[in-house]
Formats: structure tokens, sequence, C-alpha cells
């Protein structure tokens, strides 16, 4: 037997614990030899146990009905936590689930200004123990096209095609326990028959998915076809429903799905990991957010420049609503002024702190309770970047006291790798840009931090990882312009700084294109 | 200079045929001597070159040999100092040996006698080098040095090589550089413990005759250095003829005098994989020492020069933590401890080729009892080319392990200047 590979999945089984499960692979491998090493998931229904055991033997594939087998094979035991489990750190503070088109984008803004207002945000005061969410109408090729064309950070999770498609982490790996749940009373052929047979025009290729066909009709013959269609495809035994948005698309997806199902689902699934987030926060702009906001226990936004259709159901359904934020603000910065008026926690970013009369301090953990002790680091992190930054720029006074700011929280000593290659005193490369206020006011660098993790290596001595890019104003499609790093900094803890922490080395590898 | 302390041990050494020997194109000795002083001096201690060699030949040296970074490098014969990474200039020096020194009366008379000059790069501002063939010497010098002293000049000639001719200021000189250099430490407060001197030829006379140093003469030694070591009276225990050439003369020496360590990790008897106690906890040096070995056993592995076994390929992974991550050069991110299969089906695939990687300028900062921050310069020469990564690395207690500690955190920048890219897989 070559090394082929076993693969398990139980799609529809009663709960299986760890033991049995065992006992029947070992039942199932010892006549063959095993080996190789892809994942090992025991899913049953709605749950997912994901175990890898690492041994080597040599391996074998088999089919019985639906059962497939898939061993995972290494050299000792250990539980892979990154994949299917959602909340992969401890109770997330803050989940916000945004969607993209005129919601987390403004497509009118090429200054991306609300964008950025955001990312700071959320890498200063959330990515430390909050989860960021996408939920798009969008399909993954469309999605990573957006990507290219707007500074959007890298999401926790990302929902696509309404809510058809959920997928984790960098790798954007599915989830399989979502797929199964939506293959009932679904027959994607079946839907497109129905389709066809009413003349109705799909919309292109990348937007037709495994559990989505989206079409294009005119508004006013909308009521009409939603109802014909529906007939039909009951008729025909499926179990689907229609949702039309931005007064043209048409998708017809199962019954099952659905922004607000998948939300839903999610929720569920992180009840029962125990990570279940203290807050919900979503945000949406047209049609397909609806269901969003009703899932129950979430704040909502409605961002400025919201639709109609949105804009009608929330003056009949959320007017009144304590948890439901209409902005007035478009896209993200409606959704920064959203979590300061729901009171979801810190909603002044550096970047808003930092500006031509000087810089505002962030507010106090002792002041409102709401800050955590660890996240220090990483506020420091964008608070410096964003200040050298805006430095540059010109957008902060030219004073010395406030450069103090910067060369301040240097330690003695430090030394920085620079991307192109040269390493350097830390406090002489900072003070040397004193003379440098303004230098790039006429073509402004925007930066944005994505991806800000800390890790404690010892009492008050913390490391921090991060992705930065960087672009000149103006930059759009393609992102030509745009310049990615990865960076790594010792912090260590040291009193009368800003954020109580000081910097000893940081780190710079340009990102390969 | 990066170590601000009283540096333990001073080495004071020529380039050319004492630390660097031209005829090896493996340049083993000069390997062997970087792995020593890198895993146990680089911290505490100093390293200084003193050679005739001018900037521009100074830093095509550095391309051509692994040569470590020195902590102060004196060039142009002693006309020159320069100290630390950024090669800052000493200028207290050029006020010295700018009196009683006239580049243009020197130009003057070489010109009057038809002298011929070296090349331009080797013409600095406080030394004017000629080429005069062994036999005209007797007669070329001292007409040299009358004229330029009727000159009201005060200079001295060094010829050696049996061909070069330097004229430089007399208050200049590798002895008068080392010793201006020895009396600023000492005004700081930083008198070395023990310093060491190292010499090949002529030039190098004057280190020898500084107080309080030894010396050590190595074995492939022009004559007229010797003569001169033959022709001292009085007690010359203090200097050490050396049996073998060049770095490994020093290594030599440095057991003759015993200054401690002086096993290379690249002479150690007992295999890297193996450790033969348990440390209980890593000190200064330990993380130091981490990265030379791994380098070395990772050079090793690769050109094959190790056995192929099982006991070292586990201590190359499991030096590596679990959740340990790599910021590459080449701009991705991966994991050492899963990565490491790649290298060991590598195993002696740079067998027979120029292949060779060391570390230079290893400064670790300890972070906590249990954590250190490394920063070094990772070299690697191969069919490839010359290429460097400036590397910082966490390294973390682990009791476990050879140095007891193992490898959390490495993030690589190309050095500019010596990119190189990346590896292709399969």
């Amino acid at each position: 037997m070559a090394s082929l590979q076993a693969c398990i999945a139980v799609a529809r089984a009663p709960p299986l614990s760890h033991s049995p499960c065992l006992a029947l692979l070992a039942r199932a491998l010892r006549p063959i030899r095993c080996t190789l090493r892809p994942q090992v998931r025991f899913l049953s229904g709605d749950m997912a146990m994901d175990w890898s055991f690492n041994w080597t033997a040599q391996g074998v594939s088999f089919r019985r009905g639906e059962m497939r087998f898939r061993v995972s094979l290494k050299e000792e035991a250990s539980v892979d936590a990154k994949d299917q489990r959602v909340g992969a750190k401890a109770i997330p503070k803050l989940m916000l689930v945004s969607d993209l088109d005129n919601t987390m984008v403004d497509h009118l803004d090429k200054s991306h200004t609300g964008l950025l207002r955001f990312n700071n945000l959320w890498a200063a005061e959330y990515a430390h123990n909050s989860l960021l969410v996408f939920s798009t109408g969008r399909s993954l090729e469309k999605y990573t096209q957006l990507r290219t064309q707007f500074p959007l950070l890298t999401p926790a999770l990302c929902i696509f095609s309404v809510g058809t498609e959920i997928c984790y982490g960098a790798n954007m790996e599915p989830d399989q326990d979502w797929v199964n749940y939506l293959n009932e009373g679904w027959n994607q052929a079946v839907v497109l028959e129905e389709v066809k047979r009413l003349n109705l025009r799909l919309q292109d290729d990348s937007e037709i998915r495994p559990h989505k066909v989206s079409c294009q009709i005119d508004k006013k013959d909308a009521t009409e076809i939603i109802d014909t269609l529906s007939k039909r495809l009951k008729d025909r035994g499926l179990n689907v429903k229609l949702i039309f948005s931005h007064g043209i698309d048409l998708d017809v997806l199962p019954k099952g799905a659905g922004k607000g199902e998948a939300l839903a689902f999610l929720l569920q699934k992180m009840r029962r990991e125990g990570s279940a987030p203290q807050e919900t926060l979503v945000c949406g702009d047209s049609g397909n957010d609806i269901e969003l906001f009703e899932v129950e226990g979430v704040n909502g936004v409605i961002v400025g420049g919201a639709m109609e259709e949105l804009r009608q159901w929330y003056d009949i359904n959320g007017k009144h609503s304590s948890r439901l934020h209409l902005a007035k603000e478009r896209c993200a910065s409606g959704i920064v002024e959203a979590i300061g008026e729901l009171s979801l926690g810190p909603h002044l970013s550096p970047f808003d702190r930092m500006n031509s009369n000087g810089i505002q301090p962030a507010v106090k953990a002792s002041e409102k309770g709401q800050l955590t002790p660890s996240g220090v680091a990483q506020r420091e992190v964008v608070e410096f970047n964003t200040f050298f930054t805006k430095w540059m720029n010109g957008e902060v006074p030219n004073n010395p006291e406030s450069f103090q700011r910067l060369t301040s929280v240097i330690a003695s000593g430090s030394t920085m790798v620079y991307p192109w290659g040269v390493e350097q005193s830390l406090l002489q490369s900072v003070t040397s840009a004193q003379s440098k206020h303004g230098l790039t006011k006429d073509k402004k660098i925007r930066v944005w931090i994505d991806c800000i993790q800390e890790q404690e290596l010892a009492n008050g001595v913390l490391m921090v990882t991060w992705h930065s890019w960087q672009m000149s104003e103006g930059w759009c499609l393609a992102g030509t312009e745009r310049k990615g790093y990865f960076a790594t900094a010792i912090l260590r803890e040291k009193e009368g700084t800003p954020n109580g922490v000081e910097w000893l080395r940081v780190h710079e590898t340009p990102r390969k294109s | 200079m990066e170590f601000k302390g009283s540096p333990r041990l001073l080495i004071v050494s020529d380039l050319d045929h004492t630390m660097v020997e031209h005829g090896d194109h493996d340049n083993k000795s000069l390997l062997r001597f970087g792995a020593l002083w890198q895993s146990e001096f680089n911290h505490d201690s100093l390293l200084v070159y003193s050679t005739g060699r001018s900037p521009k030949m100074f830093a095509d040296l550095r391309r051509e040999v692994p040569l470590l970074t020195a902590g102060i490098a004196i060039l142009s014969c002693g006309t020159e100092i320069f100290y630390g990474d950024t090669m800052t200039k000493d200028h207290g020096w050029i006020d010295i040996i700018s009196k009683g020194w006239n580049r243009a009366a020197v130009e003057e008379v070489a010109e009057e006698m038809n002298l011929k000059y070296q090349c331009d790069s080797e013409q600095r501002p406080h030394k004017v080098s000629f080429h005069v063939r062994k036999e005209e010497s007797v007669h070329t010098m001292p007409t040299l040095l009358a004229k330029l002293l009727e000159k009201g000049l005060d200079i001295k000639l060094i010829y050696s090589g049996g061909l070069d001719l330097d004229v430089l200021p007399r208050a200049a000189g590798k002895g008068q550089a080392l010793r201006y250099l020895l009396q600023k430490l000492k005004a700081e407060g930083r008198v070395p413990q023990q310093t060491l001197v190292c010499g090949d030829s002529g030039n190098d006379q004057e280190l020898f005759s500084v107080d309080n140093v030894c010396g050590v003469i190595v074995a492939n030694a022009k004559d007229e250095l010797l003569q001169w070591h033959a022709d001292q009276v009085g007690d010359k225990s203090h200097i050490f003829v050396a049996t073998e050439n060049c770095a490994a003369g020093i290594i030599e020496a440095m057991k003759h005098f015993g200054l401690e360590p002086n096993v290379s990790p690249r002479d150690r008897t007992v295999p890297l994989s193996v450790h033969d106690k348990l440390v209980p906890k890593a000190d200064a040096g330990a993380a130091a020492r981490e990265v030379v070995e791994y380098l070395l056993l990772t050079e090793q592995w690769l050109r094959g020069d190790i056995s192929a076994s099982e006991e070292v390929f586990r201590r190359l992974k499991f030096g590596l933590a679990k959740d340990s991550s790599r910021v590459c050069a080449w701009g991705t991110i991966d994991s050492p401890h899963k990565e490491i299969e790649n290298l060991q089906a590598q195993y002696g695939s740079q067998r027979g080729k120029v292949f060779h990687m060391w570390a230079d300028r290893v400064r670790s900062m300890k972070l906590s009892d249990d954590s250190w921050l490394v920063r070094f310069d990772k070299w690697e020469r191969s069919d490839a080319g010359l290429t460097c990564v400036l590397t910082s690395a966490v390294l973390q207690s682990n009791v476990e392990f050879p140095n007891g500690l193992c490898w959390k955190l490495i993030h690589e920048t190309w050095l500019k200047g010596y990119e190189g890219s990346a590896p292709v897989r399969k």
C-alpha cells in the first residue's frame, strides 16, 4: 500500500467522544499500516473536536458511504488549536461583525480616512482582546480583489457570499459543519434550472457559489419574481430563501443560510466552547444586513449613507432600541462613532487624539475601568507609529515638547534594524527625524497596523509582532505603491511613560510582494 | 564601542598574513578564531585590527574572507583610527599626528627622487606610499629621510614586505596608535586585563614594544620580524613565536599564555550534539555560545562534515521551541520547528563546494532570568555568493538543551549590499 490518506469526518452521527473514536480508529488501522500527516477532525452534528495524533505508520484511504476517514499522524499528541475553534483567545471583549461594501469600505473616499481611523483604533485598543469578523455578500475572489484596493485589516474570520461560507484565519479554512448544515434542502443545480426558466440574468461566475445563486433583476419586477421563484423552488422540494438588495441583486440561498444565521451559528458555537464574546456589534448598510441586526443580544450600527431599505427597517423596528445606533458619519467612521455612542469601549484612536491641536492622552484604565492591563504594548506600538507618521506629515504641531513623546520612550542602547538592511541606534534615528517635521506634507504617508500580537516573555518584558503597511496618499487600485513589513519589537515596563513601557529593540523586514 | 566596561582581553592584530591566511581558500583558521571570539569573548573583550590597509582595501578584505567586525580598526599603518560598527573616525588622533606633517612636501621630494607611487586608494591624508625594490631600498631610504628632515618634517619611514615603503608622521604608526588607545582606555577606567598583540612583518614591530603586552609572531612571519625578534636582548618571554600560521598561531598563543577559554567550537573533539553536563541556568555567555554552535552545526550538516545521525538532527530540531516563529529575510513568516524538516533533507548538499556560515557581532541582552535577546549577523558564503542577514533572536531557558536555551523567535533582514534570495523549494 502506497502512502495514501485516510480521512474521517462523521457528518451526522451522534456525538462521539475521544476514547470510542480512538478505539474505532485503532481497530480500523490495525490491519494496515498508516502514515502521513493530514488533520484529524471528529465532526459530529454541530460539534467540532479537533485532535492530532503523531506517530509514523503507513496510511491508507478508504470510504464507507458518507464517512471518510482522515488521520493525522505526528510524534506526540497535541491539540491543534488554530483551525476550527472560533475564539482562539480567552473570552473576547467585543466581536465586531461588519459588512464590507459601503459599511467598512467607503467607495467614495479615496483618502480612506474612515477606514484608516478604524484600523488605528482597532489595532491600538481591540486587537488584543476582541474579534474582527467581516460578513460580506462578496465571494472569496471578489473579497481578495477588494483587499488589494482598500486598506483592510485581517479579520479573525470571514463570512462570504451572504452567509453561505464561513472561513477561519489567514488560510481561509472553511467551516465544514456549516457546509453540512447548508446542504439540507438545497440543490444548486435545481436552483440554476429554475432561474434559467424564468430568464433571469445571472451574475458573474465568481458570484455563483456552492450554496448561493445570484442574479440581477429589475426593481419593478422584484416582488413578482420573488413570489414565483419561491413557489417553484418549494414545489421542487427545496427549502430556500430569497434576498433582494441594493435595488438589483437577488440571492437564492439555503433557508438556513444568511448573514444572520451564520452569525447565530457562530455565537452558538462559541458559547459551547466557552468563548462567547461579552459584546457583539454588527455593522451594516443594506438589505442583506437586516438579519444581522435581528440576531439576539447584539448591538448594531447602521452607518451613515446606508441604503433606503435598511433605513426603513430601522424606522419601523429599530428606533427605540438602546442597542442600535443610526450613525451620522459614513462607513467606518460611523462604526467608530457607534462604539462610542453604545459605550462598547474606547473610541478615540491615536489617529484621532493626535492632530493639529496636539496630543490628547488616552483614557487611563483607572478612570474608566475599560482598559485591560495587557494590550499596553500594542497601544504603544500604534501610538508611536501614528505619532511618527503624523510628525513627518506635519499633522501635529512642530514643538520639541511633543516630540519628546517619541524620544522619552526609547531605552538607552536600544537599536533598530530597518527593512532596507541597516542597523542603527533607535534613539539616534528617531532624534534625527525631529528636524524632518512636515517632510511628507505634500504627499502624506498613511500607515496601518495589522495582526498585532503581544506576548509576555518575562515579568515586565513584552514581545510584540505585527504587520505594517504603508502607502502614499493617492494610492488606489492594484496597490502597487503599497508596501508591507513584518515587525518585531521588544518592550519593557517603565514608569512615567505614556503607556508604561519603553522600547528595547525593533526589527523590520519587507514583506514578500 | 559596543561593550562599555574594562575588556577582559584586548587583542590587537595585523590582518594580512597574521589574522588572514591568503593561501587558504577555506579560511579554516580564521573561521576557528571567529567562532571562538564570538562565542566566548565578544561580550566582554575587545578586538582591534591594526593594518597597513587603507579603508577601501580594508572593506575589500572583509568581502573576500570571513573577517569579524572589530571593535576598533587602526588603518593605514596607524594613521587612521575608526571605532565600532559605524566606523567613527578619531579626530583627536588626527590632531596628534598632524604635527610636523606636510603631505605636499613629501610629494615634492617624491617627485624629485622619481619614486613610484602605490595605487590611489593607498594614498591617505597622513600616509604616502611607494613601491621600492629591495635592492634599491638600501640607498633610497636614507636619502628620502634626509631630504624630508631637511624640509623640517617630523616623519618616519617603514619598509615592509620587501617592496612597500610608507612615509608617515613620526607620531603615527601601529605602536603609537596602540599606545594612544591604551591611554584612552586607561583614562576611561577601562584598562584591559590582558593584551595580546599579533603580527608577521616589519610594520608590526612597534606593537611588540608597547608596555605590558603579550605578543605572538605567527609561524609564517617575515624574516625582517623574525630577525628583529632574534636581535632583541633581555627578557623576551612576553613574545611567543608560534608554530602555526596566521589565526591558528593566534589561538596557539592564547593557549601558551593561558588566555581562556581557548578551544574554538570548531575544534571541539566532543561533537556539539552531545553535551556533557546539564546547564542549570543559562548565563551571560550561553546565548552567544548557542548562536555560534547552532550556526556551526547547521554548516556541518549541510557540508556533510558531521554524521547524518538522528541525534544530531534532534539537537537542531528540538533546540527550536515548538511555537517558535521566524520572519525570514525574504519576507515570509514560517515556523522553524516545522521548516527544519527541509534542512534535514539537505544533508550534505554543500559537500565539496565552497560553503561556510559564521556569526559576527554576537551581542546578547538579558531580558529576564529566563529569556535573552541576541543580535547577530549571520553570514553565508556559497556558490551563490556572499550574503548576510541581520538577525534578532529571542532565546528562552530550557535546561534540556546544551546551552540551557531554546530558540523562540528569529527575525531576519538582509544586510544592505549582501542580499540573497529565497530558497527554492521543490
